[in-house]
This record gives structure tokens, sequence and C-alpha cells, in this order.
């Protein structure tokens, strides 16, 4: 099996010559930059950490801010639209049912004409119309044809005031809408400790 | 504390003062360290500019999280793992760039692979006895391996770090490791005899060169 070795071998040599490569010179300098740029000038090591928390928390607490600030903007706006409901919406006044004699109606005599028909607008059409008209028998008057206003008496109507005052009156009294003032709690934000 | 002080001290010595603020003390945890965390990163990318950026960003990383090292693993295993994590998400975002780059375009067995962009090594003699088509060829070939079994075959073949820290890093047993490397060889084995590569490198070439 020389030549599996020999194929090992070759294997070894590529990979550790894929692997040989080292970091640029000047590494730890650059890394040590970039702590310094990532901590302000508030000095060195972990403890800084603590110190460049303002940086860090302006990351964190922004966004739990702007949350804060949305939240209270909607809840002011409910506040506001709540209070404009209740002005706008009218007291409710006590309703007194009353009632009132209604108008004495004109009374007009009853002349019945065929709802149906439609009114004739040719001369045809009135000849037509009027070859449909029944006429009674000799002899028997048909009221329904007589058009004798003077024969005519107005019907019976019946009073409303009378019916009114056989019924009870009915006072509606309307119950008072009580809406407890929105009492409005600023959001209190734990500062942010770095954990240890 | 001067810098010899620091040159002498633990790892974990180091930590303690780093973690107390000793600007010193972390810069000589980078220097001890930047080998080993800059070839897990190029291990994992393939790409030294890119690696160099991943070892940077995990020795930010360290510092920051400094305070929360309690010292229970080696600090060199605790920073191994911070790089890889940072390499692995760096491979990944490359990844999906190149898919969206390169969509549209199958380059088939020419794909480009990160492993290619690998710098070669300052040739030696022992290299020169090596077939410089054969070393080629085992580039490509790697970089053409699962990602699991090419990760623990650079890992392990760097001759860089253990394979119990390795299994850190990949978050796997040590068995694991130890057959993700010896599956890795079996397949670049099986693709070199299938390329025709049965007998020694130069033979190879020669018969290569011949057909």
């Amino acid at each position: 099996m020389r030549s599996d070795l020999e194929l090992d071998d070759a294997i070894d040599r590529a990979v550790r010559d894929m692997m040989s490569a080292d970091a640029r010179a000047g590494f730890r300098n650059r890394v040590l930059a970039r702590l310094e740029d990532a901590v302000p000038s508030t000095g060195w090591g972990p403890s800084a950490r603590y110190a460049r928390s303002g940086q860090g928390a302006s990351w964190f607490t922004l966004p739990r801010l702007a949350a804060a600030m949305s939240v209270l903007a909607v809840a002011i706006a409910v506040a506001a639209l709540l209070r404009t409901n209740r002005a706008q919406a009218p007291a409710p006044a006590p309703v007194v049912a009353q009632t009132q004699p209604a108008a004495p109606q004109e009374v007009r005599p009853i002349v019945q004409a065929p709802a149906a028909s439609p009114k004739p607008t040719t001369e045809l059409a009135q000849r037509r119309d009027k070859s449909r008209i029944k006429f009674p028998p000799k002899g028997i008057v048909a009221a329904a044809s007589v058009a004798d206003p003077e024969a005519t008496t107005p019907a019976a109507q019946p009073d409303p005031a009378a019916a009114a005052a056989g019924s009870e009156l009915l006072i509606i009294t309307p119950v008072p809408l009580v809406i407890a003032p929105l009492i409005i709690q600023p959001i209190v934000i734990p500062p942010i400790r770095p954990p240890r | 504390m001067t810098a010899t002080d620091a040159s002498e001290a633990s790892d974990l010595d180091l930590v303690r003062r780093a973690q107390a603020g000793d600007a010193e003390a972390f810069g000589e945890l980078v220097e001890r360290n930047r080998r080993a965390v800059f070839r897990a990163a190029l291990a994992a990318l393939g790409s030294p500019a890119e690696a160099d950026d991943v070892a940077q960003e995990a020795f930010v990383t360290a510092f920051r999280k400094l305070g929360g090292f309690r010292g229970e693993s080696a600090f060199r295993t605790w920073m191994l793992a911070i790089t890889w994590r940072k390499a692995i998400d760096r491979r990944t975002s490359m990844t999906r760039w190149l898919r969206q780059t390169v969509t549209q375009v199958d380059f088939g067995e020419d794909a480009p692979d990160i492993m290619e962009s690998m710098p070669a090594r300052s040739r030696s003699q022992e290299d020169e006895l090596a077939s410089a088509e054969l070393h080629r060829t085992l580039r490509r070939l790697i970089g053409t391996l699962p990602k699991k079994l090419r990760d623990a075959l650079l890992l392990a073949g760097s001759g860089e770090y253990s394979y119990e820290q390795i299994g850190e890093m990949l978050g796997s047993p040590v068995g694991t490791v130890k057959w993700r490397v010896s599956e890795a060889r079996k397949m670049l084995k099986q693709k070199l005899t299938a390329l025709g590569y049965t007998s020694s490198a130069a033979g190879a070439l020669a018969a290569r060169t011949r057909s």
C-alpha cells in the first residue's frame, strides 16, 4: 500500500500548505486599535465596558424609548378620542311621551279609480279605456260609480288625544354616563447593566 | 505590569489582569492565541483576508465578554469557540452572497470555491518533491469536500489544535471529529484514484502527461 501512504502524505502536505498562512503583521496592534475604537476614551479593560455603557445604552435604550413613546402617543390619542366623543355626544334630555291632537284632516270625497290602470294617453287608449268600463245594470245604483260629494260623509276618524288619554305617560330618565379619567403613568425603564 | 511579566504569566492570570483593566495583559493574550485563532478562521473561510478580519472581531468580542469568563475551560478553547462561531456566520453570509450573485451560472466541476483562494506557501524543497499538479488537484478536491468533513480535516491537519479543542469548536464529540477526518481522507483518496492518481505523485503525473 505504498501508493496509499503516498496519497496520505500528499493530503497532509496539501492541508498543511492550505493552513500555513498567518495573520498579517501588526495583528495585535490592529486588535487593540479596534478595542479603542469600540471603547471611547474611558480607560481600558472590561472595566471600561461599564464606563462605555453610555454608548452601549444608546443602542439598547433607543428602541425601547421609541417603543415607550409610541405606546404613550397611542394612549394620549385614545384619551383624546374618548374626551372628544364625550363632548360631542348630546346629553340625553328627559323624554316625556306626549301626544297632541292631530290636525284635522281635510275631508275629500272618495273617488275610487282603478289603481292598476294607468291614465290613457292617446285617443285610442281613451276609447279602449272607456270600453272597459262596466256600467251597472239599469235600476241599480252603484255607490262607487257615483261621484257626489254631498252624498258622501267623512268617515269617523279616531281622536288621538282621546287615545292618548287612556294610556299612561311614560317618563324616561337617562342614567348619567360616568367615564373615569384616564391616568397615564410614566413608563420607568430600569437602567441596563452589562452582564457580569 | 511589564511585558516580561505578561509573557511569563499563565493565560488565566492574564485573563484576570485583563478583567481588571490591564491592556498589556490582553495584548499578550492576543499575541499568544493569534495564530490559533487566525487559522481556525482560515479553515472555515479559506480566505486569509476574511480570516484576519474575523480573528480581530473574535478578539474584540472576547474582550467584551471577558467579564463572563470564569476559567472553567482554557482561554484558548473559549477563544476558539468564539472564533469558530464568528467564522461560520461569516461563511454563511459569504455563501449566501455568492449564491445571490452567481445564481444563473453553473460552473459544474469548476465551481468557484472560497478554498481556491487560499494562498500557497512559498515552496520548500519538500514541496518541490511533490507533484505540482497533484498538489493543485488536492487543493481543489479538499475544497469540494462536504463542509463538515473539510472543517475537521483542515483543523486536524493544521497541527494547531488537539482533537478535544476541535471537538469543542465544532460542537462534536472527539470520536465524531476523528471519523470525519478519516472519512475526508477516504473521500479524497477515492477521488484521486478516480482521477488516475493510483501510484506515487510523480508517477501519476507522468501517466497523466502521457495520456
